[in-house]
This record gives C-alpha cells, sequence and structure tokens, in this order.
C-alpha cells in the first residue's frame, strides 16, 4: 500500500486502480522519454505510454507480484513502440517525407549524437536506449526485447560503430583491438 | 575518443533529448478514457459471448434432451414492458453541423450543436488561438460542456527542398476540439495532418468544412465527425481519405483510399469497402460505426 496519494483512481477502492494510479503518479514521465527517445515523436511517444498503462491495468491479475508491474509496463510499452514504428514505416512508404529540418551543429554535439540515435533502424535504436539511457543490463534489454544475449551484445556494438561512423568521429574501441590486430597478423584460431 | 567517453557522452545526449519530451497535464484524464472504453468492450464482450453461448446451447440441450416437444411446458411467457425508444438514425453526410441525432437515451444532457458564422472570432472568444486559417467550426453543447471544434488549414509555399528549382507546397490541416467547464477552457483534442514538400498537386482539404455533430449511444457526450483527404499525387490515382469521431477527447478514425470514378458515378460502385478502423469498431461509440461507413460512401469517390 502506498501512502502517498496518487492521481483520483476511476474505480474507487480498487488496489488496482491505486496501484496504478501510483505507477503514473512516479513512472511516467520517465516512460514518456523513454518512448520519446525510441518514436523521436512527442504525441505519439505519450499515447503509448498511456496504452501501456491500460494494458498493464487490464493485465494486472496475471502479474506474479506488484512489484512486477514496472517491468510489464515498460516491456509493453516497448513493445507498443516497436509495433507503432513499424506500422509507420508502412503508412510512410505511400507518403511523401518531409526531410530532416536543416539545423546549425550543436556545438556541444550532444544533441548532434541524439539525432544519429534515433534515425538508426528500431532494433539498435532500442538496444542503444535501453542500454545508456534505461540503463539496463544485456540481460534485462534481451529479455525485455525477447532476443538472446548475442543479440543484443552485437546490436549494440554495430549502432555504436553506425553512430561512430555517422559522427565522424574514431572511436577508439579499446576492446576490440587486440582481435583486430589478431585478425590482421592471421594468427585469428579458427 | 575510448569507448568509455564515448557512452559517457551517449549517455549525457540522450538524456538531454529525453529531457526535451514534455507531458499533457490531461494524461491521466486520458488514460482513464481509455479505461472506461476497454470496460465497456469487454461488457459488450461478455454479452455477445453470452448471445452465442444461448443460441448454441439451448438447441443442442433441446437435441440432447429428445427433441423438446414432450418436455416440461413451458414457463409462462414474460414480455418486458415495451419501451417507446426511437431507433438511433444516421443523417445524411453533409447535414450540417446544427443537427445532432440521439441515441436512446433519455436521461442523459442532450447535446446542442449550433452553427458557428466566424471560427476566428468564436475561438479568440474562448481565449484561444488556432495554428491554421479557420475554415469553418461548430459549437455544442454536451455533458461535458461547452464544445467549440474548428477546422483549420495552413499552407506555405517555399522552395522544395526535393525538387532543386521547383516550389514545393506545404499544407497541413487542423482539427482543434476545445471544452469549456467551469469557467475553463481546455483543448480535448487536437487533430493534425498534411502533406510535405508537395510539387505536384496537394489534395489535402477537409471534405466538409463543418464537422457535424451527433449522439448517437445517446450518452450525453456529443460526438464530432469530420473526413479530409491527404496527398500529393499529379493523377487520379487513388488518395488517402480519412473520416475521424472525436468524443469527449478520445478520437477514433478510419483510414483508407479513395476510388477514382471516371465519369460512371458512384452508383456503379455498389457499396464501397470502406477504411480500417482505429481502435477497432467495438471500440466505437455505439452507432458511430454505420454513421462514419455512411459517410465513407459519400466521400470515397474520387471524380
Amino acid at each position: 500500500v502506498h501512502d502517498d496519494a496518487g492521481p483520483p483512481a476511476g474505480g474507487g477502492d480498487d488496489a488496482r486502480d491505486r496501484e496504478v494510479a501510483w505507477l503514473f503518479r512516479h513512472r511516467y514521465g520517465e516512460l514518456v522519454r523513454l518512448a520519446y527517445l525510441l518514436t523521436s515523436d512527442n504525441a505519439l511517444a505519450e499515447e503509448l505510454v498511456q496504452e501501456a498503462f491500460v494494458a498493464t491495468w487490464r493485465s494486472w491479475d496475471k502479474l506474479r507480484a506488484t512489484e512486477a508491474a514496472y517491468g510489464y509496463l515498460r516491456a509493453t510499452l516497448v513493445n507498443l513502440a516497436r509495433m507503432s514504428l513499424r506500422r509507420r514505416m508502412l503508412e510512410l512508404r505511400h507518403r511523401i517525407v518531409r526531410p530532416e529540418p536543416v539545423t546549425e551543429p550543436d556545438p556541444s554535439g550532444e544533441l548532434d549524437l541524439a539525432r544519429a540515435v534515433a534515425a538508426l533502424p528500431m532494433g539498435k535504436r532500442a538496444c542503444i536506449v535501453l542500454r545508456y539511457f534505461a540503463d539496463l543490463s544485456e540481460e534485462e534489454t534481451a529479455r525485455l526485447l525477447g532476443v538472446s544475449v548475442g543479440t543484443v551484445k552485437s546490436s549494440t556494438h554495430r549502432a555504436l560503430r553506425d553512430l561512430e561512423r555517422r559522427l565522424g568521429q574514431g572511436l577508439d574501441d579499446r576492446a576490440a583491438a587486440p582481435r583486430r590486430q589478431r585478425e590482421e597478423a592471421g594468427d585469428e584460431p579458427t | 575518443m575510448s569507448r568509455p567517453e564515448f557512452e559517457s557522452r551517449l549517455r549525457r545526449s540522450l538524456a538531454a533529448r529525453a529531457s526535451t519530451a514534455t507531458t499533457s497535464p490531461d494524461a491521466w484524464a486520458a488514460i482513464e478514457r481509455r479505461k472506461r472504453r476497454q470496460r465497456r468492450g469487454g461488457l459488450l464482450l461478455a454479452l455477445a459471448a453470452l448471445a452465442v453461448a444461448v443460441v448454441v446451447a439451448v438447441p443442442l440441450i433441446m437435441v440432447l434432451g429428445g427433441g423438446g416437444e414432450d418436455q416440461m411446458p413451458p414457463a409462462p411467457a414474460t414480455r418486458a414492458p415495451a419501451t417507446t425508444t426511437p431507433p438511433a438514425t444516421t443523417p445524411a453526410p453533409g447535414a450540417g453541423g446544427a443537427t445532432a441525432t440521439s441515441g436512446p437515451s433519455s436521461t442523459t444532457v442532450a447535446v446542442r450543436p449550433s452553427s458557428v458564422a466566424d471560427p476566428g472570432a468564436a475561438v479568440r472568444a474562448i481565449g484561444q488561438q488556432v495554428a491554421g486559417d479557420p475554415v469553418g467550426a461548430v459549437s455544442f453543447t454536451d455533458a461535458g460542456g461547452d464544445n467549440l471544434v474548428v477546422l483549420s488549414s495552413k499552407t506555405e509555399q517555399r522552395p522544395s527542398q526535393l525538387a532543386i528549382g521547383s516550389e514545393g507546397t506545404w499544407v497541413t490541416l487542423y482539427a482543434d476540439h476545445f471544452v469549456t467547464s467551469g469557467g475553463r477552457t481546455r483543448l480535448a483534442r487536437k487533430v493534425q495532418d498534411g502533406v510535405q514538400d508537395c510539387t505536384t498537386d496537394n489534395q489535402v482539404d477537409f471534405k466538409s468544412r463543418t464537422p457535424e455533430i451527433f449522439d448517437q449511444d445517446g450518452d450525453g457526450v456529443g460526438e464530432v465527425l469530420f473526413g479530409y483527404t491527404v496527398a500529393c499525387v499529379g493523377d487520379i490515382s487513388p488518395i488517402d481519405l480519412k473520416i475521424l469521431v472525436l468524443e469527449g477527447g478520445d478520437k477514433y478514425i478510419m483510414r483508407g483510399e479513395t476510388y477514382t470514378s471516371p465519369g460512371l458515378g458512384k452508383e456503379a460502385y455498389g457499396r464501397l469497402p470502406v477504411g480500417k478502423p482505429d481502435p477497432a469498431w467495438a471500440s466505437w461509440p455505439k452507432g458511430t460505426r454505420a454513421l462514419a461507413e455512411r459517410h465513407w460512401d459519400q466521400w470515397a469517390i474520387r471524380e
């Protein structure tokens, strides 16, 4: 039971409504920001988060524990974002799309990098956002996306390389360097 | 830049971009509305399942029981008192915004629409503004308060970013639904759509300049119906058609394509396949499906 009053719950004293209201109060903004990074569309992000809240409310009885609700909510949101982007891609095939407005380069590079993330394909973008914004581990990201840990590792690695290329910066991938040297020397074990 | 430095920069960038996301103050109300819709949909499903069960089970029991004729005498028939509820009607498309057709309930607040002669002045009168040039509006009073729905559009021409040396046209349509209640006006729903950088013919226009108002489900909350086409084409190929119903801030939309009629007239097509609903029909306010489909038939022919 949470002692801080959430928004007025529609179902009166229904525990499910109270818990969802508490989640809304504490997690809504954070989830909108996550959805925004996944979709690059503020209005769509809000719609998806609201949809995820309703889905969680609907499936409340199936949750193992109320502590699992936030994980369920987040997983639902990521799935909704992926489905929504797939649908939008289909729509855009029939529509002329305005190119990204030409903007002055950001001297700090922060926004340029975020824009480059937004331009990544959904799978890679989800890995980057979940790993580096939501701070999930590789295992958690894999579970949430329904893929293997290996897929998360390779997608993240490729996404970082893409970002590096797009930004035209040299990323000193020290972890990979010894492997490359071995490959070049021709002594990579077969 | 080393990997840890790059990752740290990536975290900062994502945090900076995420911080630009805004949240609507009406978010909780929107969630509550969605929940109510789910409850309503669930109830309908349960009723449908019950009806199916009755239809399937009763004959089955009769067959298994040996035919039914020699069963116990039927219970005396009980009949519910006859209701005088008139059936909901669906006025013809284009009937205008000054008509509202109510559903069966007589206990709810009546939806009373009225036409708006000067949409711009009406918007200013409630201290609001719209993004485009107003093309039409309708006001109505319902259980939620005083409503004003304004259709507006904005057209801009500037050098195309797609075809060098050409002029491109940017057309955006807006529908703003304002609700005033308790002395406070809020934007219940904003719809925005259009084409960008169109270098051929833009086919972006409302099908009717005035939204139509109904109360098909008789819940005292007005349903606003309007439609528009949105396309950038240089021929007579099918273009996107959308028909929307707004109710209490909720949006219901049919998306599909027009049909090209080379002088044959609409009769040549018979009943046209309608657009796809979003959300599914079961979630739409009662009676609005027939209404939207009827408008689709009217608007989907591209002569």
